[in-house]
């Protein structure tokens, strides 16, 4: 009985204090009246310096809003061919786990679990097949079940386990080379995809002048020693050469003639990367 | 015998503590108020979100605020969410258009977590505005994580 009498001042307790939360809760929202403009140019904040680039994924979620994507005609099938350069190995695993996104979008169960593999292998060439291995073998049982959902969230654990890793060993460039990797082998497959079948409203998504400028900035600050030789030369020369293809013209539309020349540059830098 | 069982015991206490802090290292409370205000919307029965694995962290003081400038895609639904680790700050979260435009879609305050949603109307630069408006005088660790569908 004492118990009783004794839960139930917990029970009111708990109730009381459920209201007073909502009530305090409610009232926070409206506590903090956020500006409708603020003046970027004149804004004395300080910009957070991390720069997160979006993953392949979030172009193609965009796109599928717009209709279907022959989405099969993007998968690549390209096999990896390592060397010693580790710096091509970096930029290689972020384009190998694009291919994953879109064996995914085109619900592909032998290219994801292929993709699943070469993870692994590039993984091992980068030293950090233990921390890719869960991931990795989560990939191919994913695509074993057909639970794409899931498989699209181990390819970004996977990338982002590679990150970190690496950031841990102090290989940031290399952490960056990944990132990097993995944004060309989106922005590559958005550009095959509008230059094949021209959508002003897909072409749009296209338009990551910013992020662009942010990626030039992190790859050109890296060490000269992790982007050797001519490879890197042509990373460069195509992050530069996108810059003014990336913003919108007068007209605020990405026109044909400019994912044309995307498509082509990025092609290109991916066939060059891969070992064509 | 009653040695080897005591090594044995010792070992394993050692790998124990050894493992938690590997753990710990990958910890972070800001990050976890967030995704703890960020679970209803990853319901995986109800067209979830796509939670990013890739987030933003820091340190704010009370009033201080802080700009992060991130790529959205049109047609896209972004949730963004702010955690901080410290239980009695007050934060809150604001999505800006290039243009400094407030673009927000709905958002919500409570104590150490906010959130707010936006459906970008073009492709670009888009800022997000974190603030601690109320906390001790000291700083304290923030996490912002976002999710998209």
């Amino acid at each position: 009985m004492r118990w009783l009498r004794k839960s139930g001042y917990l029970s009111a307790g708990v109730f009381f204090l459920v209201i007073l939360w909502s009530g305090y809760s409610s009232f926070s929202a409206f506590g903090e009246d956020a500006p409708k403009k603020i003046n970027l140019s004149q804004l004395k904040v300080e910009l957070v310096q991390d720069v997160v680039i979006p993953i392949p994924q979030e172009i193609f979620a965009s796109l599928d809003k717009l209709g279907q994507q022959s989405w099969r005609s993007q998968i690549s099938g390209k096999k990896v061919k390592l060397d010693t350069n580790r710096a091509r190995t970096a930029l290689l695993f972020g384009m190998v786990v694009a291919d994953g996104f879109i064996a995914v979008q085109a619900e592909d169960r032998d290219e994801v679990k292929r993709v699943g593999r070469q993870v692994l292998e590039l993984a091992g060439a980068l030293g950090v097949k233990s921390a890719v291995n869960e991931h990795a073998l989560s990939i191919i049982e994913g695509a074993n079940a057909g639970d794409w959902s899931e498989v699209k969230h181990e390819l970004d654990r996977t990338q982002e386990t590679v990150i970190r890793t690496m950031e841990e060993m102090r290989d940031q460039d290399f952490a960056t080379l990944v990132s990097i990797g993995g944004w060309l082998g989106g922005t590559r497959t958005l550009a095959n995809l509008m230059s094949a079948d021209y959508e002003e409203e897909g072409a749009e998504l296209l338009h990551q002048p910013d992020l662009l400028a942010d990626i030039i900035r992190r790859y050109q600050e890296m060490s000269s020693k992790s982007r050797p030789g001519p490879l890197f030369k042509q990373v460069d020369e195509t992050l530069v050469s996108l810059g003014s293809l990336m913003k919108k013209g007068k007209d605020g539309k990405i026109n044909k003639d400019s994912v044309v020349m995307i498509q082509q540059l990025t092609v290109g830098v991916t066939d060059a990367v891969y070992g064509k | 015998m009653k040695v080897k069982s005591i090594s044995v015991w010792a070992v394993t206490f050692l790998a124990v503590l050894i493992g938690a802090g590997g753990v710990w290292a990958f910890v972070h409370e800001g990050k976890d108020a967030a995704i703890g205000a960020a679970l209803p919307k990853l319901d995986l029965a109800k067209n979830p979100y796509i939670l990013r694995e890739s987030w933003w962290q820091g340190e704010l003081k009370s009033g201080e605020m802080k700009l992060i400038k991130h790529q959205l895609f049109q047609r896209n639904d972004y949730w963004f969410w702010i955690g901080s680790s410290n239980p009695d700050a007050e934060v809150s979260i604001h999505i800006y258009d290039a243009k400094g435009n407030l673009v927000d879609e709905e958002s919500f305050e409570k104590g150490p977590v906010a959130g707010a949603r936006v459906t970008p109307k073009a492709s670009g630069a888009y800022f997000v505005r974190i603030k601690v408006v109320k906390g001790p005088a000291g700083p304290s660790g923030w996490a912002v994580i976002y999710a998209f569908r």
